[in-house]
């Protein structure tokens, strides 16, 4: 747009990039760096940058319960770090409960949505209705909703966060998929009916494989989000069921912190689903984010 | 005289295209230059040069005999209007106007006093404070103008002005435009599509196809003396008539003989004989009842009415001619007799497209 | 289209209607399981917000005894709540606002093209795509006494600098804030960006050939043209970081003391680690009330762009 820079200019503008970039990946770069760093590095002064000798020790104490337990025995009386199993079950759990609340939530979404946008269901401001559960504070709710699980038997169960996270990343789904439907005109939905289709048909057979990226995007949005998803894990669950966040969490408080290389590992692998699917759908995640009020 | 805008072998290629290719032009002080020619023949691209806003691949654009090829846009000191007009939407239409002598810090007396002068040439006085993204097509059409003129720039580009607007607000604006530009003096390269536009307001129009100038000249010269085939076929309205003939030597002259076997003798002339085009205007051909000498019949297949004439779709064996009458003359399936001027045909190569020029021909100028 | 429900012609071509019309049948999920996470518990919070109920005590929720409006009573006067409140405030202020403007100068280097403009855009949008534990844990690690910020600061002043940020009450905030604002700005980045791309880019050109200086265009132009995205951006980050709590949680817990406590940290506390839970749902009473009418008062913006 503004194309008539100066060499000088341009040349400090890309400075200015590259000093953001680095920025924005310093924090990730110590993370994944610590993860391979050994033992005795970790509270070394001054810090390791990039370690010499890189170990999988780390990682091994994250995802295999021998080497925890032989990592814990060792730490007796140095770190106050009693493993009792791996991080493994956190990685099965969370995938279980974000896919599953993912497919609902879409599904749910793909419903409502089309019903909204082909129907005016409710009228006009019926949409909005579901954004004001964007507007409660989680801790707000999460209070009463302790109660409530406890009193139907939901709390530390797999259901309870499924409908949980179903619920509060409705609006996204609800939105999202909303604004991809409208980009379908209604005539072609209109031109199959004329040919004799019912309306739903219409919609399975015609719209829906339109918006199918669409969907799909708004899956993995929701998925992250899920999968990212910190109070409610925490609270709504004791130990029976463990989300990776909330290990990651655990990890930290139950050794004040200095549980480093483990922490680091944890941090790394359990944000790379979260970075890859961003990616995938880093053309819809503003649309996501702004619920379908801004598009590129 | 230095002229004002001066483009010398400018070229510009965009990926596998070339837009603009080896573009000679030049625009007198006070002159109104159409640059006239379809869609995607180079003509918006050359504008942008012009302006600032895509560099020349190779070649040089003068301005009053100065090369800014590398200046920006902002200091090129030449006024635009965009297609879209690009009203600041955001603006109301005098923070609009003044937006020009602001930002070369034009004293706020001075400013309120320009504003409304221009606000009162073009009709604008009445929405000055109306916000830019309200307006309809003729209001920003005038903003955009206005706004550009208030700082009176040497140099005028309007890239297809009119083209938003429907028939009666384009015929009001070709006059008052021309007005304005006879009385400020500018130097105006108007770009469009429509040659009726161009023929109406131009000095000189230089037309273009695919990214190469293929003639400059009054709008007389364009009509009259087209130096192509696509010339010949863009101006005019109803366009001009195109017939295979076969031109062979016929004791000292030439003959062309069409599909129908009729020979007409153009004169001298050293053209190589074979196949070629014949050009003739609508207007060119005389139209009978009656069989006349040298006529030839034909069978009105179309009758087109355009208020004061008509035009005749003729058949004249395999090719239809469109020859314009007075209303009523002649009514479907009835039988005309055309009477062709050698004087007034081109003749046209076959390969090149070139027109022969008059000389060659032989045919009385 | 119709609004009226689809109606299905049974064999003699009479309409027959179904129990249910077709389309309120395709929200009732959607809207069953919103009402049933968010219905349920609001109700749950009104009743408990008139007791003093704490789970230790034995006596099960509903039978506990209402004190009426005393919990709001101790509410205004609980120096920990409202200096929570004004710190949550702060936060987000602050926050934002730096967000909002580190998000305009980045995307103003992203206006033109070269070569490796595409994968500058992939790293700088890098934070957002981090899981915000896992952000707040880098953050925590590098905020250490002896990380690699302290070491960085120590080269640069020239002598060991080992100051424990977590563990100063006057400072501790500014990890939390750092770490939200390095995790958030790209995504106001991406907004801006987006509403920059989306601007009518002849206005910008039309402004330069009128001469107009790249600071003039900037305010004058660009600016108020981006002001509908600006505001959409400010009103959805501002909603989220009065949330806050992933790396308050994990970097302070609120502490050291309580110099750290945003709202929600604060309502945590009070609940699973005090277990006043009828104290806290007086508190989220009154969060979910001031936040729910700013929000819906705000979000006229929002409507009008949806038309």
């Amino acid at each position: 747009m503004l194309s008539d820079d100066k060499t000088w200019v341009r040349i400090f503008k890309r400075t200015t990039v590259l000093v953001a970039m680095a920025i924005a990946f310093f924090p990730i770069f110590w993370l994944v760096s610590t993860s391979f760093n050994p033992y005795d590095e970790w509270a070394a002064f001054p810090p390791v940058w990039v370690t010499e000798r890189p170990t999988l020790q780390n990682y091994r104490i994250v995802f295999a319960p021998a080497a925890a337990r032989a990592f814990a025995a060792k730490q007796q009386g140095s770190l106050d770090y009693k493993v009792s199993g791996s991080a493994l079950k956190s990685f099965v759990d969370s995938a279980i409960i974000s896919t599953t609340a993912t497919i609902f939530s879409v599904i749910f979404g793909t419903l409502a949505a089309y019903s909204i946008v082909r129907f005016r269901t409710g009228g006009d401001n019926y949409p909005f209705q579901f954004l004001t559960v964007r507007m409660f504070p989680p801790i707000a709710v999460v209070v009463p909703m302790v109660v409530v699980f406890s009193v139907l038997n939901l709390s530390d169960t797999f259901i309870g966060l499924i409908i949980a996270y179903t619920a509060f990343t409705l609006p996204f789904s609800i939105w999202m998929i909303r604004s991809f439907i409208e980009e379908v005109p209604n005539e072609l939905e209109g031109a199959a009916m004329v040919h004799g289709m019912s309306q739903l048909r219409a919609f399975l057979t015609v719209t829906l494989p339109l918006v199918k990226g669409g969907i799909m995007a708004t899956a993995l949005f929701v998925f992250i989000l899920n999968w990212s998803e910190f109070l409610f894990a925490l609270t709504l669950t004791a130990g029976d069921v463990v989300t990776v966040t909330v290990q990651v969490a655990k990890y930290v408080s139950a050794s004040s912190g200095k549980l480093y290389g483990v922490q680091a590992a944890m941090g790394t692998v359990s944000t790379l689903p979260v970075i890859l699917f961003g990616y995938l759908i880093q053309r819809h995640l503003v649309r996501g984010l702004t619920f379908g009020a801004v598009k590129r | 005289m230095t002229p004002r805008l001066e483009l010398r072998g400018v070229d510009k290629r965009f990926g596998g295209v070339q837009a603009v290719a080896g573009l000679d032009l030049a625009l007198a002080a006070g002159e109104f230059l159409s640059l006239l020619g379809p869609s995607g023949c180079g003509k918006s691209t050359t504008l942008a040069m012009i302006a600032g806003f895509e560099r020349a691949d190779a070649g040089d654009i003068l301005v009053d005999g100065a090369v800014v090829n590398a200046v920006s846009p902002r200091r090129r000191r030449i006024g635009l209007v965009f297609q879209d007009y690009a009203v600041f939407s955001r603006l109301t239409v005098r923070a609009n106007l003044s937006f020009g002598l602001e930002a070369r810090r034009v004293r706020r007396a001075e400013r309120r006093r320009a504003v409304a002068a221009m606000a009162e040439t073009l009709g604008l006085t009445d929405i000055l404070d109306h916000r830019g993204h309200g307006l309809n097509m003729s209001e920003m059409q005038r903003v955009a103008l206005g706004r550009v003129l208030i700082v009176e720039p040497e140099l005028l580009l309007l890239d297809e002005p009119m083209s938003n607007l429907d028939a009666a607000m384009r015929a009001d604006l070709r006059g008052e435009l021309k007005q304005i530009q006879r009385r400020l003096g500018q130097s105006v390269l108007y770009v469009t599509h429509d040659q009726v536009e161009a023929m109406s307001m131009s000095d000189r129009i230089a037309v273009m196809n695919a990214g190469a100038l293929l003639q400059v000249g009054s709008p007389e010269d364009i009509y009259h003396r087209p130096n192509s085939r696509f010339v010949a076929e863009f101006i005019g309205d109803p366009p001009i008539n195109v017939v295979p003939c076969d031109l062979r030597r016929d004791g000292a002259g030439l003959v062309a003989t069409t599909a129908r076997h009729v020979n007409l003798a153009l004169g001298q002339g050293d053209i190589a004989p074979g196949p070629h085009w014949l050009a003739v205007r609508p207007h060119d051909i005389a139209v009978t009842r009656e069989v006349g000498a040298g006529t030839m019949p034909g069978v009105v297949r179309f009758v087109e009415n355009i208020g004061a004439e008509h035009v005749l779709h003729v058949a004249y064996g395999e090719d239809l001619l469109r020859v314009v009458v007075a209303p009523g003359f002649a009514a479907l399936d009835d039988t005309v007799h055309l009477a062709l001027d050698p004087a007034r045909m081109h003749l046209i190569e076959r390969d090149s497209d070139r027109v022969v020029p008059r000389d060659a021909a032989g045919t009385a100028p | 289209m119709s609004e009226r429900a689809h109606t299905r012609r049974d064999e003699d071509g009479a309409p027959a209607r179904r129990w249910l019309p077709f389309n309120v049948a395709l929200v009732l999920p959607a809207q069953l399981t919103v009402m049933a996470v968010v219905l349920v518990p609001t109700l749950i919070v009104l009743w408990l917000s008139i007791t003093d109920w704490q789970p230790t005590v034995g006596v099960p929720w509903y039978r506990a005894e209402p004190i009426w409006f005393w919990n709001f009573y101790d509410l205004y006067y609980d120096e920990r709540f409202m200096n929570a409140v004004w710190r949550t405030l702060f936060v987000v202020g602050v926050c934002v606002v730096v967000e909002l403007v580190l998000a305009i100068g980045l995307a103003l280097l992203f206006l033109d093209e070269w070569p490796w403009r595409k994968v500058a855009v992939s790293i700088v949008i890098l934070p957002m795509m981090i899981v915000p534990v896992d952000a707040a844990n880098a953050f925590f690690m590098l905020f250490n006494d002896r990380g690699p910020i302290n070491h960085l600061i120590g080269a640069v002043i020239g002598r060991p600098f080992e100051y424990a940020w977590l563990a100063d009450p006057s400072w501790a905030l500014a990890p939390i804030m750092l770490a939200e604002i390095w995790q958030w700005t790209p995504l106001m980045f991406l907004l801006v960006l987006t509403g920059f791309m989306n601007m009518p880019a002849n206005q910008v050109r039309a402004a330069q050939v009128l001469g107009a200086s790249r600071s003039r265009i900037f305010f004058r132009i660009m600016l108020p043209l981006l002001t509908p995205v600006i505001v959409i951006a400010l009103l959805i980050r501002s909603i989220e970081t009065f949330k806050i709590f992933d790396p308050v949680y994990i970097l302070t817990r609120g502490g050291p003391g309580a110099s750290t406590e945003t709202i929600s940290m604060f309502m945590y506390n009070g609940a699973f680690v005090y277990f006043r839970f009828g104290y806290i749902a007086a508190a989220a009473l009154l969060v979910l009330v001031v936040v729910v009418s700013i929000c819906l008062a705000l979000s006229r913006p929002l409507k009008r762009h949806h038309g």
